[in-house]
């Protein structure tokens, strides 16, 4: 049969960032594939070493639009582990209650745009919907939506109130209430389940090959979960579970992920009741000491690693970021090749990519 | 997953020269420092031992005098390797035949520092524009 290649991207149809994906086929069938990045590079790695530790929690906010929070969470870890400052646990609480919210709505934006992908528009309508309760909760806790400037080198910024732990009480109960249909989706419907159950696998072998991380490699039977392994913020202190599925497909990330929803709303909770009293933030040097740290998060994706190498000055020597994104584009080159171009779409969206993360 | 004393021994026992050290740094990991000729020998032992979890990533940094090249891996907890080689024609062995994960990470040092991965089945830009045509962005300016 005769071999051509579909291009796609990198203004791409369905992901809302660009990336370009070139695809030979034969006939139905996906035989090469290749992925190319780099259309949102904006070179943050070489910009933070011209501006100050300060200037650069800004920066270090916007590689990600979705998992803001979590970034700053990194680099500020990075950095007060470095000048040899405790956060207070106030202010700990208050950045794994933040992370977890985040995690939130990053799953069910992701649950909206594999929906879509596959056809299912009410689900992407329904999961789209529950997602604006939390950026309202985020924006009433921080003042905004995406963007949350809650961290600060040192600590937090944002604070608690009592009315507020019973605002977003109150919003985390009607959240609990409205994942069941999400989950019985996933469990029962026919036609989800025809279009993911099978699609995309990723056995342990590649996990492990490819260094896969978060929710595609818990779905695929591997446990790692940065918040377990290397527990930050307040996580020492929280009981966290870890959620997986063995099955690799699309449909055992949905699973995943759905599920991990629920256990974000359970860590929020605890957060919220075992919140402690204190002070927010602890005053941190403007210079910091000479030296170097790697430090590591769970994002919404996985595993997030910075490393910050200090020459005892204002500004950075060298900060590397390392986001779950890019291990997960390298697996998909070779697991496209084999699958039909239907099936494109649920592979794709239910690889939940970040462009901009992986480009930075 | 592996103990220190044990993985003290597999470093020890993969690099004969004795040019291995291995130290605890970057905040409570374990880091070995190997010359670029013993960093295939001992991934491969450590894939082999089943030392080590996943890759995170490779980190590529211009002290001034040398390049420096970090290889992040999780294995119990956090192990960097670190290699170092000169700035002109840097280049160091690719990991990718033995661990297809460096890929995209290696191309990345390639593209931010100039680094050539001989091994690497397609050593191409990363994040860049392909017909990119200045010096690599991380490198320290030259002082003349």
């Amino acid at each position: 049969m005769k071999r051509f290649t579909i291009p796609i991207g990198p203004h791409h149809p369905l992901l809302k960032e660009p990336l370009s994906l070139l695809l030979d086929v034969s006939g139905e069938r996906i035989v090469d594939a290749a992925i190319r990045i780099g259309y949102v590079h904006r070179g943050i790695e070489r910009l933070c070493q011209t501006k100050t530790y300060v200037q650069n929690l800004h920066l270090f906010e916007r590689v990600c639009g979705i998992c803001s929070h979590v970034h700053s969470t990194a680099y500020c870890q990075a950095l007060e582990a470095l000048a040899g400052v405790e956060v207070p646990r106030r202010a700990a609480y208050i950045r794994s209650l933040l992370c977890e919210l985040e995690r939130i709505h990053s799953h069910l934006l992701w649950l909206g745009v594999l929906a879509e992908a596959i056809g299912f528009t009410t689900i992407f309508m329904y999961s789209w919907s529950d997602r604006e309760m939390v950026l309202d909760v985020m924006e009433a806790l921080t003042g905004g939506r995406v963007s949350h400037a809650a961290n600060v080198i040192g600590g937090v910024r944002a604070d608690l109130d009592p009315s507020k732990v019973r605002d977003v009480g109150a919003t985390l109960d009607r959240l609990q209430r409205q994942m069941a249909p999400f989950e019985e989706m996933i469990e029962r419907d026919r036609s989800f389940r025809r279009r993911t159950r099978g699609i995309g696998v990723l056995t342990r072998d590649e996990i492990h090959a490819y260094g896969v991380v978060g929710p595609t490699a818990r779905a695929s039977g591997c446990s790692f979960d940065v918040r377990r392994a290397f527990p930050y913020a307040a996580y020492p202190e929280l009981d966290v579970r870890v959620i997986g599925a063995t099955d690799g497909d699309v449909w055992a990330r949905a699973q995943v992920r759905v599920r991990e929803i629920g256990e974000s709303l359970r860590l929020c909770r605890q957060a919220l009741e075992g919140l402690p009293e204190g002070p927010l933030a602890t005053r941190v040097p403007r210079r910091v000491p000479e030296g170097e740290i790697v430090t590591r998060c769970e994002a919404p994706r996985g595993e997030l690693l910075y490393y910050v190498r200090s020459d005892g000055s204002d500004r950075p020597a060298r900060i590397k970021v390392r986001t779950p994104t890019l291990p997960v584009l390298m697996v998909l080159k070779h697991l496209l090749p084999g699958l039909e171009t239907a099936d494109v779409a649920a592979v794709m969206a239910g690889a939940d990519l970040c462009i901009a993360c992986a480009d930075r | 997953m592996i103990d220190e004393a044990t993985l003290r021994e597999l470093i020890e026992a993969t690099c004969e020269d004795g040019s291995a050290r291995m130290t605890t740094g970057l905040g409570g990991e374990w880091v070995i420092d190997i010359t670029p000729p013993c960093l295939l020998p001992v991934v491969a032992a450590l894939l082999e031992a089943e030392a080590v979890h996943h890759l995170t990533t490779i980190t590529g940094l211009d002290t001034g005098e040398e390049l420096e090249v970090l290889y992040h891996f999780w294995s119990r907890q956090g192990l960097t390797l670190r290699t170092r080689c000169a700035r002109k024609g840097a280049e160091l062995p690719s990991l990718v035949p033995i661990l297809p994960g460096a890929d995209w990470y290696e191309r990345e040092v390639y593209d931010m520092l100039g680094i050539r991965f001989p091994g690497h089945p397609d050593l191409c830009r990363l994040g860049l524009p392909d017909d990119w045509e200045g010096a690599p962005p991380l490198l320290a300016e030259d002082p003349c």
